[in-house]
């Protein structure tokens, strides 16, 4: 059986350490949690690796885990995975090759500076968006027809 | 290529007069044209066969004879010797070896399928008298002269589902040209007729109006036919190129070996693009300015046949110096293009050498090299600027000279009242407008040829043969045992230098063969045609007792699992590249897939995972990782027959280990062909077939064939010096 059972793993975790993963009896610490698909399927198939970084398994439903390891890997896959939402593009200027927007995001408002807007954007799907900026960060337009109008007259200038 | 070539009427009846016998067969089974005469002049010669000769003729003084006649069934024998630089057709005669003609390299191809037509019809068992003529479906030659007209044929074919669109946008073109004559002639009545006397002052509105009119609904006119022919135009070059991609997709493997992936893309980008500009630019602008000239040169003579010849004068001198002066800025421009791609190219040198340069302290020698490119360039652009700032206003001279025998010859008759003023205007207005599309059509005429080629060029693509999918009778095999069987194969990529010969072998369901042997030794010939890219010369391949070619090609390699030496991967995902044989698998059977190709921990690893963009041909990932994204990829497409060509390089000994495993589960209860390189997977195939110089000469385990201590034995031991981990090379 290539997949976990979700009934038989369980996470723990004490305050700010990494938590600790039980597969069915057996412990493993500091357990390090990834998503198989991070772009095209976030929900699903979640896999994990022991503090050695050796691959211990894959769990293909995790909301099906009791609540606990539910919560503890949604918070892992937040702590993971930095990729900060934007709901509005206030500004484009280009300055010396680079363009530079200024965002606000989930996480706050930003500037991103990009210097190959073909390289740099991504569309993943219809309407989602990913952009990488000239320094390997990532931020993401989950739907781009929810952002006001002139921010989606900004971004759909350049895909 | 057309097996039956063109011949010259003198030649046919030389050929009449020589083979009378022949004549009330009444004719050539086919002509084949070569470039070398027998005693090795370039000189066009021909081989020529009727129903009962085979005849070589060459041109010798503008004069055609035969230097070699042959009755078919005396030739018990014809094989190709290749020399350097050219080959030779050799023919058997009463034992004998004759030296039929020479060839260059470039109908070498055309020769070989000469060749091995010929074969059914030579010798006493040729029976040229119940054989149809060996003519391929001609594929329609493109470069000959005669081919533009088949090319227009074809861009109006293209054009022929728009039609409605077509009409009525050119028909919108011709009432533009039609307003176009209108201005000036009101302008005469305005000024003849309006402006002289007061009483008829009230009429100068209406002019005005009318002249206003004129004008908003050519505008008006003008947008509509070019919005609709630019929608048509793009709709043409889409179509192009969706024909294009189809055809692509469907050429045979053979095509693809004779062509540079380079040029093929062009031809997709720009050569389906110049559909687009002979109906955008070309066909609309002949036809609106050629209407133009014709409108006004009716008009102008209408209105004073006298001065209308006189505005015909400079005309001649404008064709001719449009002509001249843009072939003499041609060749300028020519040079600054050519400048300017020796300077890209020492430049682009220079920075991607960066490196080399200053480890060996060449940077001024470089700086100095690229300054005489600049100069070079700089020449070359001053050349162009400073000539056609001279030639155009001498162009515009000879174009106001028409203007000067107007007010020469309209003056003097105004002066003596045989013209009205208003008549003398309306001509020079005329006359402004007349020379423009006269020039412009001049100009374009040396489009044409440019423009033509590009169109040749695609329809070239387009018409090429494409694989034969279904043949005539397929026989239904949705799921395969994986019983294989060769039957005497023989198989050359040129006619009669057979690459494979006489290959025997029965493979039972789910067991492996590893095919082994020196580089050249036919191994990856053999899975080339276990795959269909080519078919076999002699002999067939049988899948569960049914020839492969009686199968449907998409059912057959729908059941093959092909993994590559060095796997190709597509630019996308790993999930994407994952699901390239089964776009219908589940995200659970991707990692199910991945696990097995032992894949599934390095992309899990990846920041994206499974949604890692993999980089143009897989470039982002390493050696190892793509060899187990294709194994894993082959083990989702869930093939009956597997066709393995393990790599030669070096891996880690870790990643070697996992390849080898996922390879394991991938070969599990499948038929397995696999071109060996690694001693161990010589020890787990079931049996191992050697061959050498494409015939079969050991089959056998590894430990048979090692106590035998033949040719695998030898191939071992070289293999074993050599290294201890990487197999024999193939």
């Amino acid at each position: 059986m290539s997949f976990l059972d979700p009934a038989a793993i369980r996470l723990e975790r004490r305050e700010e350490q990494p938590p600790t993963l039980s597969i069915a009896g057996d412990l493993f610490f500091n357990v390090k949690i990834r998503q198989a698909f991070p772009l095209s399927f976030e929900s699903r198939y979640i896999t994990f690796f022991d503090q050695e970084d050796e691959y211990l398994g894959i769990v293909a439903d995790p909301e099906a885990c009791d609540e606990d390891t539910c919560r503890i890997i949604r918070d892992e896959i937040e702590w993971r995975y930095f990729r900060p939402r934007i709901e509005r593009v206030l500004e484009m200027e280009g300055r010396g090759g680079t363009s530079i927007f200024s965002v606000e995001t989930d996480r706050g408002a930003v500037k991103i500076p990009m210097r190959d807007l073909r390289e740099g954007m991504m569309e993943l799907s219809p309407g989602r968006i990913l952009i990488t900026d000239e320094h390997g960060n990532r931020y993401e337009i989950p739907d781009l027809d929810r952002l006001d109008r002139r921010s989606r007259r900004l971004i759909r200038r350049l895909i | 290529m057309p097996l039956l070539s063109k011949i010259p009427n003198e030649l046919y009846s030389l050929l009449r007069t020589r083979f009378p016998a022949d004549a009330d067969k009444a004719e050539l089974i086919f002509a084949c044209r070569t470039d070398l005469a027998p005693d090795g002049r370039i000189q066009e010669s021909m081989l020529l066969v009727t129903r009962r000769h085979l005849a070589v003729a060459t041109l010798s003084d503008g004069q055609w004879s035969l230097t070699h006649s042959l009755p078919l069934v005396d030739i018990t024998g014809l094989n190709v010797e290749p020399l350097v630089g050219a080959s030779a057709l050799m023919a058997k005669v009463d034992g004998r070896e004759i030296r039929l003609l020479r060839y260059s390299h470039a109908v070498a191809q055309d020769m070989s399928d000469a060749v091995e037509s010929l074969l059914h019809l030579i010798g006493p068992d040729g029976s040229p008298d119940h054989t149809e003529p060996v003519i391929e479906d001609p594929v329609p030659d493109w470069s000959s002269r005669e081919a533009h007209l088949r090319t227009f044929r074809r861009l109006w074919a293209f054009c022929l589902p728009h039609w409605r669109t077509l009409v009525i946008a050119m028909a919108v073109t011709i009432v533009a040209s039609a307003i176009d004559l209108l201005p000036p002639y009101l302008t005469m009545i305005l000024v003849d007729q309006v402006l002289v006397d007061m009483s008829t002052y009230m009429y100068l509105p209406l002019i005005v109006a009318l002249l206003a009119v004129s004008r908003i609904v050519h505008t008006g006119v003008t947008v509509v036919s070019g919005r609709m022919l630019a929608v048509l135009g793009d709709r043409l070059a889409f179509d192009a190129r969706s024909e294009l991609l189809n055809v692509l997709q469907l050429l045979p493997l053979k095509y693809y070996d004779m062509q540079q992936t380079g040029g093929l893309m062009a031809r997709i980008a720009r050569d389906a693009k110049s559909i687009h500009y002979f109906w955008i630019d070309f066909a609309p602008q002949v036809i609106q300015q050629g209407l133009l000239v014709i409108g006004m040169t009716a008009v102008l003579f209408y209105l004073n046949w006298e001065l209308a010849f006189l505005v015909l004068i400079p005309i001649p001198a404008i064709i001719f110096a449009s002509i001249h002066i843009k072939r003499y800025l041609m060749w300028f421009y020519g040079r600054s293009w050519d400048s300017w791609a020796t300077f890209f190219e020492r430049v682009n040198d220079a920075l991607a050498g960066i490196r080399v340069v200053k480890i060996f302290a060449q940077e001024k020698r470089q700086s100095r090299d690229m300054h005489l490119e600049n100069e070079k360039v700089f020449t070359a652009e001053r050349n162009i600027h400073v000539r056609s700032r001279t030639v155009r206003p001498l162009l515009a001279f000879i174009v106001s000279v028409g203007g000067l025998l107007v007010w020469w010859y309209g003056g003097r008759q105004v002066q003596s009242a045989e013209m009205t003023i208003g008549m003398l205007m309306a001509f020079f207005l005329y006359l402004s407008m007349f020379y423009n599309p006269v020039q412009q059509l001049t100009s374009m005429a040396d489009w044409i040829p440019e423009m033509m080629t590009a169109i040749t060029r695609t329809f070239e693509v387009i018409d090429s043969p494409i694989e034969d999918y279904t043949p005539g009778e397929t026989v239904d095999v949705p799921r395969f045992e994986g019983r294989l069987e060769l039957q005497d194969v023989n198989f050359g990529y040129v006619a009669h230098q057979p690459v494979l010969k006489g290959i025997n072998l029965h493979v039972e369901p789910g067991e492996m063969i590893g095919l082994v042997g020196h580089s050249g030794a036919g191994k990856s010939t053999l899975i080339k045609l276990m795959c269909r890219f080519y078919d076999v010369d002699g002999g067939g391949i049988l899948i569960d007792g049914i020839d492969v070619r009686r199968m449907d090609l998409m059912q057959l390699r729908s059941q093959i699992g092909y993994v590559e030496q060095d796997p190709f991967l597509f630019s996308g995902s790993v999930t994407d590249n994952i699901r390239f044989g089964n776009r219908e698998a589940s995200r659970e059977e991707i990692i199910e897939a991945a696990i097995n190709a032992n894949a599934h921990e390095f992309i899990v690893k990846l920041p994206d995972g499974y949604d890692t963009p993999v980089g143009e041909r897989g470039g982002r990932l390493s050696g190892g990782e793509r060899q187990r994204v294709a194994i894993a990829r082959a083990i989702l497409h869930d093939p009956r027959i597997l066709i393995l060509d393990e790599p030669t390089s070096a891996l880690d000994l870790e990643t070697e280990k996992k390849i080898q495993e996922a390879l394991g589960r991938l070969m599990e209860g499948r038929t397995t062909l696999a071109i060996a390189h690694r001693l161990s997977t010589l020890r787990d195939a079931d049996r191992l077939l050697v061959l050498k110089n494409g015939e079969p000469v050991e089959l056998g385990t590894h430990e048979e064939l090692l106590n035998r201590q033949g040719e695998y034995y030898r191939l071992v031991q070289l293999h074993t010096n050599v290294s201890s981990i990487v197999g024999v090379e193939g």
